[in-house]
């Protein structure tokens, strides 16, 4: 064994000695070579692929807009739209391309009966129909099925039941995240029932698209978006489902508390103990000030003292006004406790008439930075 | 020759909504003036005499509300109504629009037939 490691270190240092430099150098400056040529080849197929929509976009967007202005605007046209008289050739990918997405933008920005007539040339001109086939044939062409969703979802184009099943169950989140995006967008509050349980393996931003899509819409009923709660889901889910009811003023107080009590993932507590705040869950202040006391995590704590200024009944100002006056205790917690005292006015007013009375200079340093104007309560 | 058509002053980014509100409003007779930032909004409130402004709440350099704070704090045009047109859909921003001294709130996408029955209602025909 020792024999054939010392053969290798022979041989390694005799190739080094010899013409082994010489050859790993060259190999580098190659490699190198390469690999620049490969960047230089990417980029200028990126910019290529740019300048040439963009120069198509600039030669077919005034005919497309004379022509919307021409026969929707002035005409009212409906639909049977002469669009040969476009004289666009739409048997080229970038042509179609480029018209898809204008018209796309052109109906996301106009509504009413025009914005109709516009759906109707959209599927004249056989988009819905393309759409259609790109989500039928999903597969990993993620871009243009996310695409052709948000077309269809525009259009209000009703999708055949399996095929959505298909697409709600596809392996890339893109693409399951669109279809809810576009069940939410067509189904409205139909559709609650059968998204909220299958969004489990979304991520933030995707929380975020989908609660932009359920509050764009008109839904202004009392679904229970707490029943979706759940510690053991992620906190993406969770957060969603928090801030839904936040927006839709939805309290659900020991579902809340669960998730403030449970020890999946501390993100999700602190959400809760957020949303209980901005909920105004005013039974939760007395339960709040028993939780500070045996919570050690500082976030923790900086979220109740903040959820306590919201809930502001004047139940916890003695809890406040200790944290305040804690020389020892960290600033941060001070400065929240502060401003929540202030948000439990009127409540508080002797005790902070108090606390200015007594306090030392780089207290009152204090006072007035959190009762500046530019910094306010969040 | 004195021009005595009404004046409006459109506030919007967008170029496929300005361009068709454009088209729109000048079909209709009315005079525009239009700007794709709050910035070029904001020289026009100061220079211009305007008999309505329709703005977007979302904008570069100065947005929507800042916008028409300015109008109701400048000197010529501070009775000019304003009508919102924006994407945002929450109570919050509608509330906040009529606190700064809008006059009238159309929610995106906008139909252009509205548009102008509200334009009419607020600065009569052109």
């Amino acid at each position: 064994m020792l024999s054939k490691i010392e053969q290798a270190i022979y041989s390694i240092r005799s190739f080094f000695e010899g013409e082994g430099w010489p050859i790993l150098v060259t190999i580098a400056l190659a490699m190198s070579f390469l690999l620049w040529t490969f960047c230089l080849i990417g980029i200028t197929i990126f910019y290529y692929r740019d300048y040439r929509y963009r120069s198509y976009q600039a030669k077919i967007y005034p005919v497309l807009r004379d022509f919307i202005y021409e026969h929707i605007l002035i005409e009212n046209r409906g639909s049977h739209f002469p669009i040969d008289r476009l004289a666009l050739d739409l048997d080229k990918a970038i042509v179609q391309k480029v018209v898809r997405n204008i018209l796309h933008e052109f109906i996301f920005t106009i509504g009413g009966e025009k914005g109709k007539s516009m759906r109707h040339l959209f599927n004249e001109m056989g988009f819905d129909k393309e759409a259609q086939y790109e989500i039928r044939h999903a597969g990993n062409h993620v871009i243009a099925t996310v695409r052709s969703l948000s077309d269809l979802a525009l259009m209000e184009v009703e999708i055949q039941e399996e095929v959505l099943t298909q697409l709600m169950n596809s392996s890339r989140t893109e693409i399951r995240v669109s279809a809810f995006k576009y069940l939410l967008q067509v189904r409205g509050e139909q559709a609650f029932d059968i998204v909220l349980p299958r969004i489990e393996g979304i991520n933030e931003l995707d929380a975020l698209d989908i609660y932009q899509a359920i509050v764009s819409t008109d839904y202004v009923g009392t679904y229970a978006f707490s029943q979706w709660l759940d510690a053991t889901k992620s906190f993406a889910v969770n957060s969603l489902i928090m801030d839904l009811m936040v927006y839709y003023q939805q309290l659900d107080e020991e579902k809340l508390w669960q998730l403030v009590v449970s020890d999946e993932n501390s993100q999700i507590s602190l959400k809760a103990i957020n949303a209980l705040g901005k909920l105004l869950a005013r039974d939760s202040e007395v339960r709040l000030v028993v939780f500070y006391s045996i919570e050690r995590s500082l976030h923790v704590k900086i979220e109740i003292i903040k959820a306590l200024g919201r809930l502001g009944q004047g139940k916890s100002i003695d809890l406040l006004e200790n944290i305040f006056k804690d020389e020892s205790s960290v600033l941060a917690l001070r400065k929240h406790a502060y401003r929540s005292l202030v948000a439990q006015k009127p409540y508080s007013i002797a005790r902070l008439r108090k606390i200015e009375d007594e306090v030392d200079d780089h207290d009152y340093k204090l006072i007035r930075y959190v009762n500046h104007p530019m910094v306010h309560y969040i | 020759m004195v021009n005595d058509k009404k004046r409006i002053l459109v506030i919007e980014d967008n170029e496929i909504l300005l361009g068709t509100m454009q088209f729109v409003l000048v079909r209709e007779g009315y005079d525009l003036l239009l700007a794709k930032s709050g910035k070029e909004a904001l020289s026009f409130v100061s220079d211009e005499t305007i008999d309505l402004v329709i703005t977007d709440l979302a904008l570069p350099f100065a947005n929507g509300y800042e916008i028409i704070d300015r109008i109701r704090r400048s000197n010529t045009n501070n009775q000019v109504p304003v009508i919102i047109i924006s994407g945002y859909r929450d109570d919050n921003s509608i509330v906040e629009g009529f606190e700064v001294g809008a006059n009238d709130y159309i929610k995106k996408p906008i139909s252009p037939s509205e548009l102008i029955s509200r334009v009419r209602l607020r600065i009569g025909h052109a």
